[in-house]
């Protein structure tokens, strides 16, 4: 199935909760922030999330800026 | 010392109050463009600086990157600002994603359409500044310095108004100056001088004019030393505040001679 992440395509095989998924992409780091399908998404809620075709992820951080 | 300035003097005393937090430092620090993310500790101390800006941005996927916050201290107030957005709705996006990123309920409102000049939208930032002050938010809004828009700032509960010196980076220092003394004159909110601020100077005057504060990014990240730069800063904001608070002297065209004008040898 095909999902949206940061505005690109991407290809996911099998089935994945978010937490899952950003643990192999290695990006499930202390400070990440998501934004699934629009809403902010809280870290305890990543577990319980299953990533479905069409789904439009966000993933954040914050760095320096004026 | 008089006894007044020696009280004004002392930051305890001459607090500036947002959203019901008490800082003593009217310098207020962004933490972008910098050469080395490990210099901005030492900054943030030389400039005795208790609010820092900073961005929410995308991963980068490819390339590790490390969270600003790991170089902040827990006792700043975190001003993370909307850079990015395009309309009031993106902003109102970005600000909740700071918050749930651990930023707090403070936020900087930025919402920039104009590619060359990166000069604020300021209907946009009305809108977001009402929807964000209503869900708790406390809002300072980035804005070009006029009075009608920052009127509006006051009635839909901004905590303070940001308006530009210069285009943002520009260095340029205050290019907009009438437009914000009339804002000090007129708005009974903290006005805070944001974007242009080139040299200590720059924001010296600022302080006297009656600002409440300034936020300096670029001055000091692109100076050869930025660490020595943050403390020069910081000297500055302290003397023009000192000085807006003992009231400067009338100004004249011609002389007014200093040393009386009888009595001289004959």
């Amino acid at each position: 199935m095909n999902i949206r992440v940061n505005g690109r395509s991407v290809e996911i095989e099998g089935e994945f909760t978010l937490q899952m998924w950003l643990e192999v992409q290695r990006k499930d780091k202390p400070w990440t922030v998501v934004e699934y399908n629009g809403e902010v998404l809280k870290r305890e809620q990543w577990p319980k999330t299953l990533l479905r075709e069409g789904d439009t992820l966000e993933v954040l951080v914050l760095l320096g800026g004026g | 010392m008089d006894k007044k300035l020696a009280r004004l003097n002392n930051s305890a005393e001459d607090v500036l109050e947002i959203g019901g937090v008490k800082l003593g430092s009217r310098l207020f620090v962004g933490t972008g463009k910098f050469a080395a993310q490990a210099l901005i500790p030492e900054v943030i101390k030389a400039a005795a600086a208790e609010v820092v800006t900073m961005a929410l941005r995308r991963v980068d996927w490819h390339n590790p990157q490390e969270n600003i916050l790991n170089y902040l201290t827990d006792d700043l107030v975190l001003l993370p600002n909307t850079s990015g957005a395009r309309t009031a709705e993106e902003a109102v996006r970005i600000a909740r994603l700071a918050r749930s990123a651990g930023c707090g309920d403070w936020v900087k409102i930025e919402v920039i359409r104009d590619q060359h000049y990166l000069l604020p939208d300021n209907f946009e930032t009305v809108k977001a500044t009402e929807i964000l002050a209503q869900e708790g938010f406390t809002v300072l809004p980035y804005m070009s310095p006029d009075l009608s828009t920052a009127r509006k700032l006051v009635e839909v509960g901004a905590a303070a108004v940001m308006p530009l010196g210069a285009p943002i980076g520009s260095n340029r220092g205050l290019k907009t100056r009438e437009l914000i003394k009339i804002l000090i004159e007129e708005i009974p909110l903290p006005v805070i001088v944001d974007a242009g601020i080139g040299r200590p100077s720059e924001a010296a005057e600022a302080m006297e004019m009656g600002a409440a504060a300034v936020l300096v990014n670029t001055a000091i990240a692109t100076a050869e030393d930025p660490v020595v730069m943050g403390r020069a800063f910081k000297l500055a904001v302290e003397a023009g505040r000192l000085a807006h608070l003992a009231g400067p002297g009338a100004r004249s065209e011609r002389a007014q001679a200093s040393s009386p004008l009888t009595g001289f040898l004959g």
